[in-house]
């Protein structure tokens, strides 16, 4: 018996907790907007857009650079950017979109996302296509997925990692005066990013005939085991290594922690991604070049395409199909350049209604 | 005369779990209200950052939200309140979400059936392995944890496995009667987990093994059958779960959900189970699931970087923990 009274008060608590939910639910319920419809083109009043900017998480340096560019759009036209992180939890990506989606007028709620992985911008799509909002999404997307097929998923954008492996190599052959043999560091062997990187270096090869490629391993996009694959790699081919191409900056400075280890001097190095310890490598020397995806670029832009979208200045089905799904410019940053990259600038026109898609350098190559 | 001694032994639903003085039931009453309390003061807090966060629509994105989760978390409440743990939960369910991708061509929708088949069969496994070969269930269930996981690997291919057949899995994410139906659904498993565990002999049962297994031994409960039981329920519930997950993330992968263990566990500790075993009961874990994701989404959507998300669950659970626990259970400290 006492048994069964107990399980009664269990009963009460969670039904008074459903009640207290509900009527604290009543209070908020008019405050919900109404929607402005759907189509292509947006009716809502610049100030009644939301700006969301979501990315992994706000301790790496790329992506924080990427939040406080949304920031800065959104300042520019008198919003604030609502910054969301999932720390590479891509339930918890799903649950924040849905949640935003859920709360205020998801017809004017703009979302400049990066997917964790490819498959996490399928749901992303859907949710934000559901509710009507505008959508920007970077970096990853199924192959099969398109735009185009949407209303107001305005454009996906990313960056061709062939193009990237190529105009790093292309700067350390320079560096190396055209000959000598090259030491490659890849990614994660069954992502795109390292596979298209290292088809970048492999075209760049063809082109400098001068140039050999002694060896090339994986270090896992990682600093610690590029250290030690660089060690073992220098060991092996001693002195005719004259550059170490790296398919992205953390291995490049592994590979430059090993040739200090090691004492060798005179080698280049080169990587990607342009993260701030590889500018400073690049401007002391220990490093050749890098190649920049331009994050503060990138938190604005997706605002921008989705703020024009919204308020009506941009109408999604004008846009050319070929900006839908695009390449977006990178930039290389060798001893030349790296000060205007330290402190990158935004310049604000790039933002105007009609000049959003001035960086796409062509379609993504279905693949 | 076996019924009277467990009668005795066994503690009962949301009782302490030693017969006490004065001082223990007032202890008892905070463990009943406080979770509920927690939760409604949590969204009010977050409210007054973001008061978007009560509206209907929002209330339910969150319950939506918890669904997998309070799956996952009712199947472990059974296997704590054993006094054992199942750290293979999220594992499994990430391994069903393979599963559930790779046989909706084959089944369609009722591919749902197999995978839940076979979690609960994983579930069952690892029970009997702690049952007869006397393994820690902690051990058990973390050597489960790397199984399922590279099972979940070898059979994707390291990939994750689109659904293209969407009609196949519409079901578990969609609305009903302006529901979410994966709360339904939630709720669904919630109801009959919790009519088995009150109108049957098995939750007595359960409280009984987890109190104090040698009592109940004695007093004839099949401790054996009873704990195997436990982890099939909770493999069976990671089954749902990955399916849920299929459902909302249109796809399944090695990785879905395997983010989702620390939040369970949490879920169930916060609700004010106890993890010494034999206290707390699949409603708290309800409030729990609950708990956890308004502090997931709600943190979030008031700008808190996520990295601090997982200081927060430790503070939180270690609190839970020290609350709930039975003392009179621990005569070493380890």
């Amino acid at each position: 018996m006492a048994a069964r009274m107990n399980r009664s008060r269990g009963t009460a608590l969670i039904g008074s907790v459903v009640v207290a939910l509900a009527l604290s639910a009543c209070g908020e319920s008019s405050a919900e907007a109404e929607g402005e419809g759907s189509g292509s083109t947006g009716a809502c009043a610049p100030e009644d857009v939301t700006l969301v900017g979501q990315v992994r998480n706000q301790t790496n340096p790329y992506e924080a650079a990427w939040l406080e560019g949304g920031d800065a759009f959104a300042e520019s036209v008198g919003l604030e950017q609502q910054k969301l992180t999932y720390d590479g939890d891509s339930q918890q990506q799903q649950e924040q979109i849905r949640q935003v989606l859920a709360s205020g007028d998801a017809s004017c709620t703009v979302i400049n996302a990066l997917p964790n992985g490819d498959s996490d911008t399928t749901p992303i799509v859907n949710a934000a296509d559901g509710a009507d909002a505008w959508l920007v999404t970077q970096w990853n997307k199924p192959a099969d997925l398109d735009p185009t097929a949407y209303d107001r998923w305005v454009a996906h954008l990313t960056y061709d990692g062939v193009e990237s492996g190529y105009q790093i190599a292309k700067a350390l052959f320079e560096e190396m005066g055209g000959s000598g043999g090259v030491i490659a560091l890849q990614g994660i062997l069954d992502t795109a990013a390292a596979q298209d990187r290292f088809l970048g270096l492999q075209k760049a090869l063809e082109e400098y005939p001068d140039i050999t490629l002694l060896d090339d391993q994986t270090a896992d996009f990682d600093r610690a085991t590029a250290l030690e694959v660089t060690r073992t790699l220098l060991t092996q081919h001693g002195e005719e290594v004259g550059g170490i191409w790296a398919a992205n900056d953390d291995m490049a400075l592994g590979a430059v922690q090993a040739l200090e280890a090691a004492g060798v001097d005179g080698v280049a190095v080169a990587g990607i991604d342009a993260v701030p310890e590889a500018l400073e490598a690049i401007a002391d020397g220990s490093m050749t070049a890098t190649v920049s995806s331009d994050g503060p670029w990138q938190g604005a832009v997706g605002l921008a395409m989705g703020y024009c979208a919204a308020t009506g200045e941009l109408d999604v089905a004008s846009i050319d199909a070929e900006d839908r799904a695009f390449f977006a410019e990178q930039f290389l940053i060798t001893e030349d350049n790296v000060g205007e990259f330290s402190d990158p600038q935004l310049d604000m026109s790039e933002f105007d209604c009609d000049s959003l898609f001035s960086r796409a350098t062509g379609p993504i190559a279905a693949s | 005369m076996t019924e009277t001694a467990v009668e005795t032994t066994g503690p009962r639903d949301d009782d302490g779990p030693a017969p006490g003085a004065g001082r223990r039931s007032r202890r008892d009453l905070a463990l009943l209200f406080m979770p509920g309390a927690v939760l409604v003061l949590l969204l009010l807090a977050l409210s007054t950052r973001n008061p978007d966060l009560l509206s209907p629509d929002s209330l339910l994105a969150i319950a939506d939200s918890a669904a997998p989760l309070m799956v996952l978390a009712i199947g472990v409440t059974v296997v704590i309140l054993c006094g054992g743990i199942d750290l293979s939960i999220a594992a499994l369910a990430a391994l069903s979400s393979v599963l559930f991708a790779l046989w909706i061509p084959l089944f369609g929708a009722a591919a749902a059936v197999p995978v839940i088949a076979v979690a609960a069969l994983a579930g069952a496994v690892q029970g009997l392995v702690h049952v007869k070969a006397k393994v820690n269930s902690f051990i058990v269930t973390l050597g489960g944890l790397a199984l399922w996981s590279g099972i979940a690997l070898v059979i994707s291919g390291a990939r994750t496995v689109p659904v293209t057949d969407v009609d196949a899995i519409r079901w578990a994410f969609t609305t009903v009667a302006g529901l979410p139906s994966a709360v339904l659904i939630a709720l669904g498993a919630v109801v009959v987990l919790g009519a088995v565990l009150r109108l049957t002999p098995a939750g007595r049962w359960v409280r009984a093994v987890g109190h104090a297994e040698q009592a109940a031994r004695l007093a004839g409960i099949p401790v054996g059958a009873v704990k195997v039981a436990a982890f099939t329920t909770s493999g069976a519930c990671a089954g749902l779960a990955g399916v849920l997950l299929v459902a909302r993330t249109f796809s399944g992968a090695p990785s879905l959900g395997a983010t989702l263990l620390l939040p369970a566990v949490a879920a169930v500790v916060v609700g004010g189970t106890a993890i010494t075993g034999g206290f707390g009961g699949i409603g708290r874990t309800v409030i729990g699931a609950l708990i956890v994701i308004v502090l997931r989404v709600g943190l979030s959507l008031i700008g808190v970087d996520a990295g601090f998300e997982s200081i927060i669950y430790g503070v939180l659970i270690i609190g839970a923990v020290a609350v709930t626990i039975d003392r009179t259970k621990l005569d070493v400290l380890k």
